[in-house]
């Protein structure tokens, strides 16, 4: 008896430090108002992460699959997705997604981090797996990220969305931030992109460079005022970025 | 450029009386903890034998007194929807904060009549969360969160969509009174000159199914391209020469 007693205060000592420390540090935590959603933050962040080097999809998407092996890998256009919240897991998506020749295919359902990465017109790499209903479309995780960059602008190849000099420049160059002088759209749209004209300083003068980018990308660049190209050892540029 | 948003009155007074509440009821706590150890060792002064069962007795109502202390924050109530004049603007981004049969969806939305300004607000939608993007909503300003909006999904537009487009606003308000509606389809897309606002005249050629052919001329962002790319159906009003007006929302 003396011995249960001894062990109930004991725990309750440990419940009262606990419970005054959470009142102290929780008094002196929170009781204002949250910081506002600033939406030009939000616009600033897409051309903010084209300074760093491409991710691997894992780290840029978040995806949790298990390692597999796949045939067929290439970057595929999201069409559509849908969703639900998993209690334990989070965000679990399922994508359809365009494959380059145009046929459009569903993609087992992954569980994503970074759900509001996975926007419709994005790209994400899919290859075949083989599993037990036969072989499904699903989503590849581990890919290096020169091989995603060289899939990239495969992608932006097949979709006409570069040219073939476009090509070997962003594909030798190196990637580059400009401060954006003035945006020109063409007046050309294609697969849901539109293709605008980004006139930028350099130290040696004023260039220009043309290219497709999403329109949210557009928005972003008007935004935040800065863009990313890629300078190859010639000096031509080719707008980017080549991300997802 | 839309500045940081402050505060407002609404966030401060709740947060104000929740802090009020929250400081009442800690000092009650402490009150009662500090009795309770008074009362333990007085108690102990007359019965030193029973000393465990007191100390489980004080111990156990310094825990109940924290744990009444602990108010989680609340989040401030709801606003009441503001009835400040509709407004229509382009959703540029819509980052989805909860995925379910309804899911609730926070857009970043550029005001069509104030390029170069941002504003954002909150809507739910059950289904595909992604229909909102890029397409044109109406919405609220909230009186003292200038920048922070209700998205009204009910109201029309065209009215409104047409006059903060169109480069002649008052032909083309009056086309779309006057002339008789129809769909057509974007032939080509011919940027034009730059206005002072970032935004450029564009010249849309459209042929509609019938064979009519005419050109709509409307003031765009770079990004709202997408809303005319060629070969996309949208709803127009023809007169009887060959202008016509682009009803956005083409949907």
């Amino acid at each position: 008896m003396e011995f249960v007693m001894l062990w109930s205060l004991v725990l309750l000592g440990f419940a009262a430090v606990l419970v005054w420390f959470l009142v102290i540090a929780v008094g002196f935590d929170d009781g204002e108002p949250a910081l506002p959603y600033a939406p030009i933050a939000a616009m600033r962040a897409i051309t903010g992460t084209w300074h760093a080097d491409l991710p691997e999809p894992r780290d840029w998407y978040g995806f949790q699959t298990d390692h597999r092996t796949y045939s067929d890998v290439q970057m595929a256009r999201i069409v559509s997705r849908r969703g639900i919240e998993d209690q334990d897991v989070g965000p679990l998506l399922s994508f359809r997604v365009r494959l380059t020749g145009g046929e459009v295919v569903a993609v087992s359902s992954v569980v994503t981090r970074w759900p509001d990465r996975t926007m419709p017109g994005a790209l994400i790499p899919v290859g075949v797996r083989s599993g037990r209903h036969g072989d499904e479309w699903s989503v590849v995780e581990d890919l290096k990220p020169g091989r995603v960059h060289r899939l990239v602008l495969d992608h932006r190849l097949a979709d006409d969305l570069i040219d073939e000099s476009t090509h070997a420049v962003a594909s030798t160059g190196r990637p580059q931030m400009v401060v954006v002088r003035r945006l020109a759209p063409t007046g050309r749209t294609r697969v849901g992109h539109i293709e605008v004209t980004i006139h930028f300083d350099t130290s040696g003068g004023l260039r220009e460079m043309t290219g497709f980018l999403r329109p949210h990308e557009v928005a972003a660049v008007r935004f935040s005022g800065t863009a990313s190209g890629y300078i190859d050892n010639k000096g031509r540029w080719a707008l980017g970025p080549t991300w997802y | 450029m839309t500045p940081p948003e402050e505060p407002d009155a609404l966030e401060a007074e709740h947060f104000a009386r929740f802090r009020r509440i929250r400081g009442w009821s800690t000092l009650l706590a402490v009150l009662v903890s500090v009795g309770a150890i008074v009362i333990a060792v007085m108690w102990l002064i007359n019965d030193p034998d029973d000393w465990m069962f007191i100390a489980i007795m004080a111990v156990g109502v310094i825990v109940a007194a924290g744990a009444c202390a602990l108010i989680p924050t609340h989040t401030p109530p709801d606003r009441p929807i503001p009835d400040t004049p509709l407004e229509v603007g382009y959703v540029i981004l819509s980052e989805v904060w909860r995925w379910d049969s309804r899911s609730h969806v926070s857009l970043v939305i550029e005001p069509l009549d104030r390029p170069g300004t941002l504003v954002h607000g909150d809507v739910s939608v059950s289904g595909l969360v992604d229909q909102l993007t890029g397409t044109l909503v109406g919405f609220r300003r909230h009186s003292t969160q200038p920048h922070l909006v209700w998205v009204d999904r009910q109201a029309p537009l065209d009215r409104l969509a047409v006059a903060a487009t169109a480069a002649d606003p008052d032909a083309a308000l009056r086309i779309l009174r006057g002339g008789f509606e129809d769909t057509a389809r974007v032939v080509t897309v011919t940027v034009g000159t730059e206005q002072a606002d970032g935004r450029w005249v564009i010249h849309v050629d459209l042929e509609s199914r019938s064979g009519l052919r005419g050109q709509a001329r409307c003031v765009l962002t770079p990004d709202q391209l997408v809303m005319v790319e060629p070969g996309t159906k949208v709803s127009v009003a023809w007169d009887d020469s060959a202008d016509c007006v682009i009803r956005f929302p083409c949907t």
